[in-house]
């Protein structure tokens, strides 16, 4: 009667007395979470099994900023190996030593044939390789795709995170499940702690009989769904399955053991919802997502710092006017306005460069495969034929490569700085889709291509 | 490519047929008339879900708990509709389930662990055997929550919950969990009449809905909340099976006042004022901006828009509306004096450049750029909030204009007027904006721009008998009796109404608008739309 397609839901250990939680301790600061033997014996053996995957990477991260970026101070003025240094680039810190930037990843070869609006767009695009659908992108993103593969051991297949957002998800939203089908973003980091760390200061036998409450509550709901469906019409059914994947992937929140041990932090604190409150927000959800994976809650973590189109306005680094007038700078025509394009695009640069140092410090960045990219090269013409891309991580040394050629890139100057004869031989762009399959591939997703990929990036 | 030839030949094709005036910029065909005996539109409809203010409503009014600190925990909705409540598009995968399965064990908590209020908990359970209480809970929540009675199979097994005291919460704290997060609840399935045809034997492919189903319909689309004891009590005695029973409980739900907040939720969607709040404006080009202006100018328009939608106003009067609700701040705006602390009417008996959505503050804040005023936003706010019929964005490849928009926008306006890549669409936006340049961004009248040049006087609505006008009153007066935002307010009201995004050759709308185009008041439209065949019935699954 029950559909029972549940795994996790059955292998849950139900047997009382046997010690399978994960011990959180009162709502304290810097309390490690420990893991029975038998836990880590179970985590020891995925681990293995992971290493002789012959994958690179364990984690995949991908980290978006919006509304472009003045290439002409973003492209470092060599080719080459050490770390990349520009205008803009000097703002990852001592991170750059662990970036590779790679110039001439392009989207243009979809979206010129395609009459929508820019911003809309080349943000769809970016992430999925394929032309949108008229409620939203075409298919699955490459970090969603990624969580497919990677999202089954883990309490959540993925987090995707955002420093802020727009009603309409077809601009603000990046990760994709599906068609049209986008996943919501976590903005408040109080909401992304409780979510992470709710059942710290729980204790074991209070775990045990939440785990019994929840079992319940699905049970009924499960049951409810094979009541309904009998002999219901089609788009009634397909509502339920949709419903029900949404509770598989609730008791795989609610039921996943953990793999290791975790150091539950300190609750954030003070950081409004508003444009004051950017910065201090942004920090604190990138600290969670990079503890999120260090903890091993979740193998693929989505942050668009601030959606395409949208006018934040980033007073604390003295500016004035918002994201998207800004980006619109030969507009402007404003003196001034080109180095506020700079110092905007530098503190977005710069969140990532954190994010690339935090995982660093949790021992984890040479198991993750990072990107920082935007949907548009230069904002004010809306072109995505050259786009700002960063990579770091698993064996990706640090270094500025150049893989394509673009109009844009012409038209800027920067292939002459750079001796365009050496490699910009074809007027041919190389599809952003290269590298998201490099990505999909460190991580170990079975695929020869993706979206509008014509082979790889190699990364090494 | 068309020439411009074609193009405007299109253009005037179109113009004859509903809406899509301006889709001829990319000369979409007309829409196929449909069969009008059975007018329903051929799709069939997805269940929709609640949507969060219909999901923070139903569990005020039937626990009387407020959630409504709990929404940051509850994913945000995708929203590509005019409505938060376009229910088929309302997601419910694992981000959203998530949310609301958090959410569920607050409130439950919250329930029975404050004082539940003794008239939305039937009784107290004494003891542990005290199994009638339990049920008596159990049926009463039910009903209210699944909007209809509970099947036997859910009943026994919600039973079994509520009597299972072996977790961290009593059994009835359990059953509520279950219930919160349970797709009856959070998912409108409705269910086909016993007696299902339709009165006009030709219309076999439609069949009505069952008294639960209406009821449903009604509550959410009229208060946007669940249906309450006495509406599902009158769907059981079947009250709800003929038109005249919906027609008169439609007019007794209206008349209620979580009605009037229903009313107001959908004008602050139609008119945008719910995106006011992210406007954000440079104070150093828009004089005065600031966020007390930007949150006074949405009360004014949400508390304007009241004086136009319910009893016997014609709603789109709101285009030439004679009157303000002003606070000190927005008298400064408007040039009048305002005495007290409160929002004050203040009445515009001479008519000039004042009266109206088109001279508000919020409709200057609304299209505004972060540094400058576009005629060009405020020409697409007018397609697409009052004639449904926005041109679509710029195709690929188009160069933006490179002039500075700030001192003059007219060079920037020829530029678009110019090109004729640009001005096939841009003419049906750029010329409205120009007739309303004579108020700034904050909705201030001016004469002149920054660098001294004169703001021009005359605007026009390019495809409209006699287009012309000058000022925002004038602009009003010529919309509001046009037949296009007749059928396009016609359009808004009936999705919001059936919770469902409407095409715009929906064979409803063309019940509907004669109907509206008559009386102008939205409770007629109401009236009408709640008998109407959208509401009563739904397309039958093909057989296999």
């Amino acid at each position: 009667m029950t559909r029972r397609s549940f795994n996790l839901f059955d292998a849950a250990p139900n047997q009382p007395g046997n010690v399978t939680r994960r011990r959180m301790l009162r709502g304290m600061a810097g309390i490690v979470l420990g893991l029975p033997a038998l836990e880590l014996l179970g985590a020891e053996a995925e681990r293995k099994a992971w290493a002789q995957s012959g994958a690179s990477a364990r984690y995949l991260v991908s980290f978006h900023f919006g509304n472009g970026a003045p290439m002409r101070s973003f492209t470092p003025a060599t080719v080459g190996s050490g770390a990349p240094s520009s205008v803009i680039l000097d703002g990852l810190g001592e991170a750059a030593s662990k970036v590779l930037c790679l110039s001439g990843l392009s989207t243009s070869q979809i979206t010129r044939k395609i009459s929508l609006d820019r911003h809309a767009l080349t943000a769809m695009t970016s992430t999925t390789g394929i032309a949108p659908a008229p409620k939203g992108a075409g298919g699955p993103s490459f970090d969603q795709l990624a969580a497919r593969y990677l999202g089954q051991a883990t309490r959540f297949s993925s987090l995707v995170l955002a420093g802020a957002e727009r009603k309409d998800p077809r601009y603000g939203r990046m990760s994709w499940a599906e068609r049209e089908e986008s996943v919501p973003p976590i903005t408040d980091p109080n909401v992304l702690f409780s979510l992470l760390f709710s059942d710290a200061g729980v204790d074991g036998e209070g775990i045990e009989l939440a785990r019994a409450r929840n079992r319940s509550v699905l049970d009924f709901v499960s049951e409810s769904v094979a009541e309904l469906e009998r002999n219901a019409p089609q788009a009634d059914r397909e509502r339920l399955d949709e419903y029900m994947t949404g509770v598989r992937a609730l008791e795989q929140s609610l039921f996943t053991a953990p793999t290791q041990e975790c150091t539950v932090p300190d609750a954030p604190e003070g950081a409004t919802l508003d444009d004051a409150g950017f910065e201090k927000r942004t920090a604190q959800l990138a600290e969670l997502g990079a503890l999120a994976l260090a903890c091993d809650f979740t193998r693929v973590l989505g942050f668009c710092l601030v959606p395409t189109g949208r006018d934040v306005v980033y007073r604390f680094i003295g500016l004035g006017l918002g994201d998207h007038t800004i980006s619109h700078q030969d507009y402007q025509n404003a003196k001034g306005s080109r180095e506020n394009y700079e110092t905007m695009t530098r503190f977005k640069v710069s969140r990532f460069g954190e994010l690339v140092s935090r995982l660093d410090s949790h021992g984890i960045l040479d198991r993750c495969i990072a990107t920082c990219f935007s949907e548009m090269s230069d904002g004010n013409d809306h072109q995505d034929d050259f786009l700002p891309v960063l990579v770091a991580g698993a064996g990706v040394p640090s270094g500025h490569r150049a893989l394509g050629c673009s109009t844009g890139l012409l038209a800027d100057g920067i292939a002459e700085r750079l001796g365009a004869d050496s490699w910009c031989k074809s007027r041919d762009p190389t599809p952003l889709s290269n590298l998201w399959l490099s990505m999909l591939q460190a991580v170990g997703v079975p695929i020869e291509s993706f979206g509008d990929s014509s082979g790889s990036v190699d990364l090494g | 490519v068309l020439s411009l030839v074609e193009r405007s030949l299109g253009a005037v094709l179109l113009f004859v047929s509903g809406f899509s005036a301006v889709s001829a910029c990319t000369a979409a065909p007309p829409a196929e008339p449909s069969s009008p005996a059975c007018p329903l539109s051929s799709e069939l409809v997805k269940p929709g879900r609640l949507s969060v203010r219909e999901y923070l409503n139903t569990l005020r009014d039937v626990l009387g708990v407020d959630a409504s600190d709990l929404v940051p925990f509850l994913a945000k909705d995708a929203i590509t509709a005019t409505f938060s409540n376009s229910a088929p598009d309302l997601g419910l995968g694992p981000e959203q389930l998530r949310g609301f399965h958090l959410v569920a064990q607050k409130v439950a908590a919250r329930f029975f662990g404050g004082d539940p209020p003794p008239s939305k908990l039937p009784c107290i359970v004494a003891s542990k055997d005290d199994v009638e209480c339990r049920e008596q809970i159990v049926e009463t929540l039910a009903l209210r929550l699944f909007r209809r009675p509970p099947t036997k199979a859910e009943r026994a097994r919600l039973l079994t919950l509520a009597n299972d005291e072996t977790t961290d919460v009593s059994g009835v704290e359990l059953a509520l969990q279950a219930m919160l997060i349970a797709p009856q609840f959070l998912l409108q399935f409705e269910r086909a009449h016993p007696d299902a045809g339709h009165t006009d034997a030709e219309c076999a492919e439609v069949e009505r809905l069952d008294g639960f189903a209406i009821a449903t319909r009604l509550a959410l689309g009229l208060t946007e909340t669940t249906p309450d004891d006495e509406l599902l009590a009158a769907a059981e005695a079947g009250e709800l099976d003929s038109a005249e029973g919906v027609a008169s409980w439609a007019k007794e739900l209206s008349s209620r006042t979580l009605a009037r907040e229903a009313r107001k939720s959908f004008a602050g969607q139609w008119l945008g004022v719910d995106e006011l709040a992210d406007v954000e404006l440079d104070p150093e080009v828009h004089a005065g901006f600031t966020s007390e202006l930007r949150e006074a100018a949405g009360h004014e328009l949400l508390r304007l828009s009241q004086d136009y939608i319910h009893g016997d106003a014609r709603v789109l009067d709101l285009l030439t509306a004679d009157h303000a609700w002003a606070s000190p701040l927005l008298g400064e705006v408007y040039g009048v004096e305002i005495s007290g602390s409160f929002p004050e009417r203040i009445d515009f008996p001479d008519r000039g450049d004042r009266g109206g959505l088109f001279t508000t503050s919020a409709f200057a804040m609304l299209t505004a750029k972060f540094d400058s005023v576009s005629p060009v936003r405020r020409g697409k706010y007018i397609r697409e909030v009052i004639l449904c019929d926005a041109p679509p964005p710029p195709p690929p490849g188009v160069p933006m204009p490179a002039a500075d928009a700030k001192d003059n926008p007219s060079n920037v306006l020829e530029q678009h007027l110019d090109d004729p890549s640009c001005s096939s669409c841009h003419e049906y936006l750029d010329p409205i904006g120009l007739g309303l340049e004579r108020y700034d961004g904050v909705g201030r009248l001016r004469s002149e721009y920054p660098n001294g040049d004169p703001v021009p006087e005359r605007g026009t609505v390019v495809g409209m008998d006699s287009g012309e006008f000058e000022g925002g009153r004038e602009l009003g007066a010529l919309l509001a009796t046009s037949e296009q935002a007749a059928r396009c307010f016609t359009l808004k009201a009936s999705s919001w109404v059936l919770r469902r995004s409407l095409e715009d050759d929906d064979p409803t709308l063309d019940r509907l608008l004669p109907v509206f185009e008559d009386s102008g008041t939205l409770d007629d439209l109401v009236n009408a739309l709640v008998v109407s065949d959208a509401f009563l019935y739904r397309r039958r699954e093909p057989a296999e």
